[in-house]
């Protein structure tokens, strides 16, 4: 039996290994690769905050689940936001 | 990488970590706004004052973990039960149980914690894990894995905003990752295996550190 915990770890191994993988090919090949792979590496915590929502909403333990999912709505807005 | 080595492990107090990262990314926004508003070598000067208070008192408890200390201060302090974690320690092979305590002052230095790290561009983590560790009471490894599981969150939500706005310089960026890959994999595996007192150490050195480039970043001594 899988735990959550271990479901997450492969989550963001899987993440920040492809992330990475792709922004060193990236840096030889081709930039778009490169910035492709920064993409994946700055989404990678998203995807760790949409699990543990799940895994709180699974074990009914709400409150959590709440706050799970208003960190990814700062995080959604925040990827609205332009400096300059 | 150290992130889900950490969570794997369960030293990583994933309900703490919610909580305290709704405080986190919320200071992170204001952080964004409260830039414009102050000079920004106020606040390098603010923190790196901050930095330094922290590193003396890191350095001057004298236990491994906050539990054999407390005992007194049981009775006074809240204990948030709910919150509460326990961890595998391989270095000390035995199962280390904790509560939660002052869960407020955590929260508003992490809404504090949040908005410096998006104003000065440092880890949010320096301040994070004394406050855990010392306000809060966590084991210093609990600290530090939880720690880590909301920084890159935090980050995260910056990182989103400087990735549209076209600020982030490939060249530095790519060969840096590879860098910090590297170190954080070594870091991870000497964390589970050191000793708290010496973790505990190393921070203290670390916090002076910053704690000296914050405040020569404000004086104009150092320009980056």
């Amino acid at each position: 039996m899988v735990t959550v915990e271990e479901l997450i770890s492969w989550v963001l191994r899987i993440g920040v290994l492809s992330g990475v993988t792709m922004t060193a090919l990236g840096f030889f090949v081709s930039a778009d690769l490169a910035w492709a792979g920064i993409l994946v590496l700055i989404l990678t915590p998203f995807m760790r905050v949409a699990m543990a929502g799940a895994y709180f909403l699974c074990r009914r333990e709400y409150p959590f689940f709440f706050l799970a999912a208003y960190v990814i709505m700062i995080l959604v807005i925040g990827s609205f936001l332009r400096i300059n | 990488m150290a992130g889900s080595v950490y969570i794997k492990d369960r030293m990583t107090n994933l309900k703490l970590a919610m909580v305290l990262e709704v405080f986190t990314v919320s200071g992170a926004v204001a952080g964004a706004y409260l830039a414009i508003a102050m000079p920004v070598w106020v606040i390098q000067a603010l923190l790196g004052c901050v930095l330094f208070y922290t590193s003396i008192t890191m350095f001057r408890e004298r236990k491994g973990g906050p539990s054999a200390s407390d005992a007194g201060s049981r009775e006074r302090a809240e204990e948030s039960v709910l919150l509460a974690g326990e961890f595998y320690d391989v270095q000390s092979s035995e199962t280390v149980s904790y509560g939660v305590k002052n869960l407020k002052i955590g929260t508003v230095t992490s809404f504090i914690a949040g908005a410096v790290s998006g104003m000065v561009g440092i880890g949010g983590g320096v301040i994070k894990v004394p406050i855990m560790n010392l306000v809060m009471k966590i084991p210093i490894k609990a600290a530090a894995a939880t720690s880590n599981f909301m920084v890159g969150v935090t980050a995260a939500a910056s990182a989103v905003i400087y990735f549209e706005s076209g600020l982030i310089n490939l060249k530095l960026a790519a060969p840096t990752i590879m860098g910090i890959m590297i170190g954080a994999y070594i870091g991870t595996k000497l964390l589970a295996r050191s000793r708290s007192t010496v973790v505990r150490r190393v921070l203290a050195v670390v916090l002076s550190f910053f704690g000296a480039v914050l405040l020569l970043k404000a004086g104009g001594i150092l320009a980056w």
